[in-house]
């Protein structure tokens, strides 16, 4: 029975983020379909859906049961369409890993020196564990939404009843939790420490890969070396509990831990995607969903996100020309601002 | 709003600790200044980094940011792509050198910076061999198992190094205070706590405080000597689990008892 119970989590963060992932990557060029770039929209897929479905429930004081029977039924459905739609996008990688054998010597060597880099730090989220005063609030969270069946309406520390914890309510990676918890048996504290760590980072390298391949598109040999910085980099970013490689590190699992590593260097991604002269649709849900999921993940991004894309929406638009430009980013950014004004009156 | 722009600085500073973060960013960015000539990847990485730390420091910003939440100001430095800058820029540098020497020197001098700069996350924090696959110490799982029943959520004391963890493995147990009350900036006072943290357990307090707060289970570190005993108290030694006694209430246990709450390996107990 406990085979079957990993079995399903361990569906639910490889080959279903990399299914759900087919739609937006089908409506991408063919420069940006690759492996990780499908995984990596799955997982924003995933995030972004689970935030536009959980946070009505959450405000209605809803069961939890009722967030995971309307979501997984949102998620099956998106799942089918992806698989009926999908069936050329997978038979597009093929041809992807035969230029592997293409490859110099010095490229392949450098790509094994990154996977062997990025391998030991996701053995390490998995085999060491990190002590952080947060997880008897977030963690805790994700165990007492499955054990009373509620959704921010218990004081974590005491288990007491409480009224609706706001601040922390539209931001619901830990309710996601419990909904894996749910879904596959698995204890919310075992997803949280020794699977979504290592999946998370997993995903995190996947973004620096594209962003990689999108800088170096000219050099592609240069681009595992790249990934070698990056993963030296992060290793050693501990240069204060502050810095956002500290909270991917240490912190992968809470919501702002996948903020800072995975959801604003995928916004960064798309930001480089979006400054092309004719960004692809599937650029655009990219950059849709990272926005929404980056509500998904902290409350901290009612003001990040509508800073960084503002900037960038009027550097791209002076950069192409193009007024329209400003406006559709603009516009990307309104789920955002209007979960903030949400947050706000409701504060 | 002078004020807000102070804290934002010191915000910074503490960002970058005692590390070369912000003169390896300036170097990035001055770097990929002169040797970057696509303009797209130009703007959102070069401009747009700039723009945004003019715009953190701006001070209507910054006043606006930290009457949202001055606590996590900081996280705005979040946006700013460092590594990615640095990485890249090193990369990009080491393309424009033709002789092999000088790219690995120069690759490896950029390799030992990066080490040099930061910390390494595993050595300098709080990482330890995991025990189990929870992730939380085990004696707080042995000690939570042993307190928790079938067909009742009772509610229990614990001491202070256990807190931070129970609520991580379970909601089975209801507790007076969580790790709220251990983080002294969100002043949070108990009688029960002063009582449970003492150098010296006094069990006639600890007693009575944990019967104001409607404790059916206290438990208590064999690492401390006791003033008296539980046992006059009437409570029972319901269990002894990684060096904690598990004391239950009698009060409560007649209660359960009664109400057939009780799991079959307590029935034992009864009187």
């Amino acid at each position: 029975m406990q085979i079957l119970h990993w079995c399903i989590l361990i569906l639910l963060v490889t080959v279903i983020p990399f299914l759900l992932g087919i739609v937006p990557v089908k409506y991408m060029n063919s420069f940006q379909r690759t492996p990780a770039m499908t995984y990596l929209c799955g997982w924003f897929v995933s995030f972004s859906v689970f935030e536009l479905v959980s946070v009505p429930f959450i405000l209605l004081e809803r069961s939890f049961t009722e967030v995971v029977v309307v979501y997984s039924i949102v998620l099956a459905i998106i799942l089918g369409i992806s698989i009926w739609c999908g069936r050329s996008v997978i038979k597009g990688f093929l041809p992807d890993m035969g230029r592997i054998k293409k490859m110099s010597f010095w490229t392949k060597l450098g790509w094994a020196v990154a996977v062997l880099f990025i391998a030991a730090e996701i053995l390490a989220s998995v085999f060491l564990e990190y002590y952080d005063g947060d997880d008897s609030y977030y963690v805790a969270q994700s165990v007492m939404t499955n054990t009373f069946d509620t959704m921010y309406l218990r004081d974590n520390y005491t288990g007491y009843p409480y009224s609706l914890d706001i601040r922390h309510a539209l931001s619901p990676t830990p309710i996601y939790i419990a909904w894996m918890s749910r879904l596959s048996g698995i204890h919310p504290a075992i997803i949280a420490h020794s699977v979504l760590a290592p999946a998370w980072l997993l995903l995190m390298y996947c973004v620096y890969g594209q962003i990689g391949k999108r800088l170096l598109a000219g050099n592609k040999g240069w681009q595992p070396l790249l990934l070698i910085f990056l993963a030296v980099w992060f290793a050693f970013g501990n240069v204060s509990i502050y810095t956002s490689e500290t909270f991917i590190m240490t912190r992968t699992w809470q919501g702002k831990g996948l903020m800072a590593g995975v959801i604003l260097p995928t916004l960064l991604l798309c930001l480089i995607y979006l400054s092309d002269k004719k960004p692809k649709i599937g650029s655009w849900i990219l950059f849709v969903m990272a926005i929404i999921s980056a509500v998904f993940a902290t409350s901290v991004s009612f003001m990040l996100v509508p800073t960084v894309v503002g900037l960038a929406a009027v550097l791209i638009g002076w950069l192409k020309k193009s007024a329209k430009t400003v406006l559709l980013m603009g516009a990307c950014c309104l789920p955002c601002i209007l979960i903030a004004v949400c947050y706000l009156v409701i504060r | 709003m002078k004020e807000a722009m102070m804290v934002a600085w010191e915000d910074l500073c503490l960002y970058n600790n005692e590390s070369f973060l912000l003169p390896l960013f300036l170097l990035a960015l001055i770097v990929l200044w002169i040797v970057e000539r696509d303009r797209r990847i130009r703007t959102v990485l070069l401009y747009l980094s700039v723009a945004l730390v003019a715009v953190f420091f701006c001070p209507l910003y910054a006043w606006i940011g930290q009457k949202m939440d001055e606590e996590i100001y900081y996280r705005v430095y979040w946006t700013l792509p460092i590594g990615l800058l640095f990485c890249y820029g090193g990369v990009r540098l080491l393309i424009r050198m033709k002789k092999t020497v000088s790219r690995i020197l120069v690759g490896i001098l950029i390799v030992l910076v990066i080490c040099m700069n930061g910390k390494f996350v595993y050595k300098n924090t709080l990482h330890f061999n995991a025990s189990n696959a929870y992730h939380i110490p085990q004696m707080v799982i042995d000690v939570a198992d042993a307190v928790s029943m079938e067909k009742y959520k009772p509610i229990a004391v614990f001491p202070a190094e256990l807190l931070p963890f129970l609520r991580q493995y379970t909601g089975d147990i209801f507790t007076p205070y969580g790790r709220n009350i251990i983080v002294e900036r969100w002043n949070f006072s108990n009688a029960l706590f002063d009582a449970m943290e003492a150098e010296v357990y006094d069990a006639e307090e600890i007693a009575v405080q944990a019967r104001n707060e409607h404790c059916a289970f206290v438990v208590l570190s064999s690492a401390k000597e006791m003033r008296g005993s539980m046992e006059e108290q009437n409570y029972f030694l319901k269990d002894f689990v990684a060096g904690y006694y598990i004391y239950m209430d009698y009060n409560y246990y007649n209660v359960y008892l009664e109400q057939g709450l009780l799991d079959e390996d307590m029935l034992k107990f009864a009187k």
